[in-house]
């Protein structure tokens, strides 16, 4: 059965997301703008009758083609976040589908039991810009490696024992890593991360939301990329996102 | 006649006189003589004219007061350049120092079959 979605990305992230999706098997693309489209897909002027969508943002442009889709039922994921208040329904939207933030959390949330006993979470990501001269220390797999980190906001609102950190980087790198310690002897330590070219792990990421939206994979309401199912994480791995675990000298020594 | 040394000698003594004054009595001196050799009658009976004695007054303060400015804005200038040379410095200076990495590696997840 062929999956259809839409997408109304600005800038690269299009075409990048395109290419990305039309890599799978099964999988239609259309594009909502007055472009030509790229090789491979269409260029549409409605969301309806598609499965899915993909917006940079909610911006002047793309917020008739968000307010068409959840009129229609239909599941829309935004690269970022949407605007406070924004009036969503009994729609499914998966927001922050193009950020680090995202990632970091469905990564946290791929380890965690939901059922058992509370863990303390860290989640930290990479943004552009010069890197911190002080912070929190975060050691973000190779080749961005440590960075100093500042506090963020958190991605997971239900998860209180979360603790969020942001690690400005001028590289064109994009980092992520989640920490999730168990508070007994039982449950287990595990630091998962994430590194790849900035663009391409953005591609990755909201085409992986986008496609597990269209797929059933998120409850309505507001959700992180994230899913219970780890369908999400799946389909990014599927697309060429590697995950490495950190595996600390004290416990590869004994 | 000197208005500003007060002395009514038109001939080499008063330069002697006032010579004995400050510099800057020394330089007004040569101006002061002239208009008095020159309409000398008008200044019979006046020991102290009041205009051109204000007037050359001014000027000098003005131009005192000009050089010190001067001398301010010069001591404004190279502060500035002190200034502009270390937020050069600053911006030059080496990348940030990267913390301590944690001990251990990474290694990859291996992906489901």
């Amino acid at each position: 059965m062929t999956t259809r979605v839409a997408l109304h990305l600005s800038g690269g992230l299009g075409l990048r997301a395109s290419r990305v999706l039309l890599a799978e098997a099964g999988i239609q693309v259309g594009f909502l703008s007055d472009d030509p489209g790229h090789e491979g897909t269409d260029s549409i002027l409605s969301v309806a009758g598609w499965d899915a969508l993909a917006v940079s943002d909610v911006s002047e442009a793309s917020d008739p083609h968000v307010k068409e889709a959840l009129a229609f039922d239909i599941p829309v994921a935004v690269g970022t976040h949407l605007p406070d208040g924004y009036p969503v329904g009994d729609a499914t939207v998966v927001t922050g589908a193009a950020l680090g933030s995202g990632l970091a959390a469905a990564l946290a949330l791929s380890v965690s039991n939901p059922s058992g006993e509370p863990v303390d979470t860290q989640l930290a990501w990479t943004v552009s810009g010069q890197p911190l001269g002080m912070g929190t220390p975060v050691t973000f797999p190779e080749p961005v490696g440590p960075l100093w980190a500042g506090r963020a906001e958190s991605p997971l609102l239900r998860r209180p024992q979360v603790t969020c950190l942001v690690a400005p980087d001028d590289s064109p790198w994009m980092a992520v890593v989640a920490n999730v310690r168990g508070r007994s002897n039982g449950v287990a330590n595990r630091t998962l991360g994430v590194v790849d070219d900035g663009n391409f792990l953005q591609a990755i990421s909201i085409s992986a939301a986008l496609v597990a939206a269209a797929r059933g994979a998120y409850p309505p309401g507001v959700n992180n990329p994230g899913d219970p199912g780890g369908v999400y994480l799946q389909l990014a791995r599927a697309a060429g996102m590697e995950i490495a675990e950190f595996s600390s000298e004290r416990s590869t020594g004994d | 006649m000197c208005y500003i040394s007060r002395c009514y000698l038109l001939d080499s003594r008063h330069e002697n006189l006032c010579s004995t004054l400050s510099g800057y009595h020394q330089i007004t001196n040569q101006l002061l003589t002239i208009p008095e050799r020159r309409d000398a009658k008008s200044a019979e009976g006046l020991p102290f004219p009041v205009r051109p004695e204000r007037g050359l007054r001014r000027s000098a303060g003005l131009a005192n007061r000009l050089h010190s400015w001067l001398m301010k804005l010069r001591v404004l200038f190279v502060l500035a350049g002190l200034a502009a040379v270390l937020v050069l410095v600053a911006r030059r200076s080496p990348a940030v120092v990267q913390p301590p990495a944690d001990r251990g590696i990474w290694v990859p997840v291996p992906t489901d079959p």
